[in-house]
């Protein structure tokens, strides 16, 4: 057996998996779009139409998806906001054991299911919330603060701790590929912190901002509990429309949201990997 | 010379190791000064205490006759090249350059200009746009050092400048530091284990070991005249012939086994007490050659290696002690050969003699 064809033969599970799990469902997805949704038979045909697209740009839907992207978007960069200077603390200042601790911390709330813990933010942020509660008796408010739960600032806040964390990690691996020589050369060549931390640190850890921000903006893109749980009464997202569009068992128009959204969602790792590096971050995964 | 450096019972203990137990010297300003030892002798961790980049448990380190013992490493007139050389992998070669006097605020043309000017005496003219990863080790080691030169230091660190470089680039750059230091006159501290590279750059060396240091001399007073059995034998190849000194016809002598070799007089060590003496290879005669020495001695020939310019010889004296001798081309003659005996012999001007104390070991 010649080399070529036995790597052929070692790479097939691996390409049968990819096909069968991640692949076709996508192909499904963009094939079914296309499809004639019929309301008389209340189910799809066999078809090439673009109806489910154009409804998908018809303007509630479009609203729905913008007011989702910027929600994804404000979240994305939230947790930039406050994860580097976490990242930065745990790389640079945290000894090993302050740092596996803090670790610990960020992943513990994930041992319980994201339901209770979105559930839980109810509890805080509500009329008689925590907060409200503490306010109100400390004598700092007559009245609890209304805009705490049910908008779109417990949304974030849901978002966020959600979140979080896949915006640290990938951050804390972009840390650790800088070599301490190079913060050492440009505080001996006469850097302040700022500076090292704006010509040196920042522009080295792109990669990982860019790869935190993306899996934060996907995330909160497919999100529904958050805004179910903690959003307004109107309070939509594309995960939520989608859900209304199958349960009247509309698939064109489900897949063509869905699809449009992976369309979005590959152009940004496109220009990701085009202009931060982003290859650069997973290469040091591979290794 | 006024003291560009001064490091004042310096230690550093890192947990249980002491890297460096108590160090004081003077670098002159002007001066091509190296801290030479082998790995784990502390003079990486004594050049990162001068550079600011570690401080010392204990001691103070002056810079120009400043106390520069708490000042960070931006706030020092040094600068370094690590041993990694740590350009900045998201900058070229200019950017790279440039980088300390961008954060010194100075203008973009003129940092250009100087960054160019600096480009040019390390010999990388036209390497201003190039993106460092893409350069060889001996042309990333010149932009580092372009990138600490420029911002005129007073004090120019060098962490392990030959490391990593082949033979050939290595002496390159051993040239290459010693015509740039002469050039800028800029002080050089410089950090490595090559001794031949130590003493080929040098103006002095200091020579460190387990954090201590052993001495501090220009290259041929180490050579010449090491004070102790480790620096004898770590800067440059020495044979050490272990004996007691003994009183002989109103002559000390070293007694070695069944030989009694001649000291000179008046004897550095006291009758009775174990000395040892130390002649380089080269110093050691061989056959005709050995005949009219201060000291002769009976030896058989283990082995011999061919190394162009020299013959070095494998020796045994009568009782079993190793002797290596280094003869220029055909000077030993041609019936020495390995399983032979003949004679080895040495003047009293070739040989230095220490305390023999086996504590002090060294190689």
């Amino acid at each position: 057996m010649t080399g070529h064809r036995r790597s052929v033969l070692l790479a097939s599970p691996v390409v049968a998996v990819l096909l069968a799990l991640s692949v076709a469902p996508l192909a499904l997805v963009l094939l079914w779009s296309f499809w004639q949704w019929d309301p008389a038979i209340y189910w799809m045909r066999p078809a090439f139409v673009l109806d489910a697209y154009q409804s998908v740009v018809g303007t509630d839907r479009l609203i729905v998806i913008v007011r989702t992207a910027r929600i994804a978007l404000i979240t994305a960069a939230l947790a930039l906001l406050l994860g580097y200077p976490v990242a930065l603390f745990m790389d640079r200042f945290a000894t090993a054991r302050e740092r596996t601790i803090l670790m610990l911390l960020f992943l513990v709330p994930f041992f319980t299911s994201y339901i209770i813990r979105t559930f839980a933010w109810r509890l805080v942020l509500g009329r008689t919330g925590l907060i409200n509660s503490f306010l109100v008796r400390a004598g700092l408010r007559e009245e609890p603060l209304e805009w705490l739960l049910f908008s779109d600032f417990a949304v974030h806040v849901g978002l966020l701790a959600s979140y979080l964390p896949f915006m640290i990690f990938p951050l804390l691996l972009a840390f650790g590929r800088i070599d301490r020589s190079l913060i050492e050369a440009s505080e001996d060549l006469g850097g302040t912190f700022g500076q090292t931390l704006r010509h040196v640190i920042l522009p080295l850890t792109a990669p990982g901002m860019f790869a935190g921000s993306l899996f934060v903006f996907v995330m909160a893109l497919g999100s529904s509990v958050e805004v179910q749980f903690l959003g307004g009464a109107a309070a939509s997202m594309i995960a939520i429309m989608i859900q209304d569009v199958i349960r009247v068992l509309n698939f064109p128009l489900a897949f063509a949201i869905s699809t449009s959204v992976v369309l979005f969602l590959i152009l940004l790792l496109i220009v990701g990997s085009r202009f931060l590096g982003l290859a650069r971050l997973f290469a040091s995964v591979a290794r | 010379m006024p003291v560009e450096v001064r490091v004042e019972h310096v230690t550093k203990v890192f947990g249980a190791i002491t890297a460096v137990a108590g160090v004081t010297l003077e670098i002159q300003r002007g001066e091509f000064f190296t801290l030479l030892g082998p790995s784990g002798s502390g003079k990486t961790t004594l050049l990162r205490i001068i550079a600011g980049l570690e401080g010392p448990s204990s001691g103070r380190v002056f810079i120009g006759g400043i106390d520069a013992t708490d000042l960070p490493p931006n706030r020092r007139p040094t600068s370094t090249v690590f041993q990694d050389l740590a350009l900045f992998p998201h900058m070229s070669v200019g950017q790279n350059v440039e980088y300390g006097l961008r954060l010194r605020g100075v203008s973009p043309a003129a940092r250009q200009a100087r960054a160019q000017a600096m480009l040019r005496l390390t010999d990388l003219d036209g390497f201003y746009d190039r993106d460092p990863n893409t350069l060889s080790g001996g042309q990333r080691q010149r932009v580092a050092l372009a990138r600490a030169l420029v911002v005129e230091p007073t004090v120019l660190l060098l962490d392990e400048p030959l490391t990593g470089l082949d033979e050939k680039l290595r002496e390159q750059m051993q040239e290459e530091l010693r015509n740039l230091q002469h050039k800028l006159g800029t002080t050089f501290v410089a950090v490595t284990h090559h001794q031949d590279g130590a003493l080929s750059m040098s103006h002095r060396i200091a020579v460190l070991r387990d954090g201590h240091l052993e001495q501090v001399g220009g290259p041929v007073e180490l050579y010449e005249r090491p004070r102790t059995q480790f620096v004898a034998s770590f800067v440059g190849a020495a044979n050490l012939l272990r004996g007691t000194v003994e009183s002989r016809d109103g002559h000390a002598v070293l007694l070695l086994g069944g030989e009694a070799l001649r000291l000179p007089s008046p004897p550095p060590i006291a009758p009775g007490e174990p000395a040892v003496m130390v002649i380089r290879p080269e110093r050691v005669r061989l056959g005709a050659d050995s005949r009219a020495r201060d000291n002769r001695v009976p030896v058989e020939v283990v082995s011999l290696v061919y190394k162009g310019a020299v013959l070095e010889y494998g020796l045994r004296l009568s009782q079993g002690q190793p002797l290596r001798a280094q003869v220029m081309g055909q000077d030993a003659g041609r019936d020495v050969r390995v399983g032979t005996r003949t004679e080895a012999g040495w003047d009293l001007r070739d040989t230095i003699v220490l305390p023999g104390g086996r504590g002090d070991g060294g190689g």
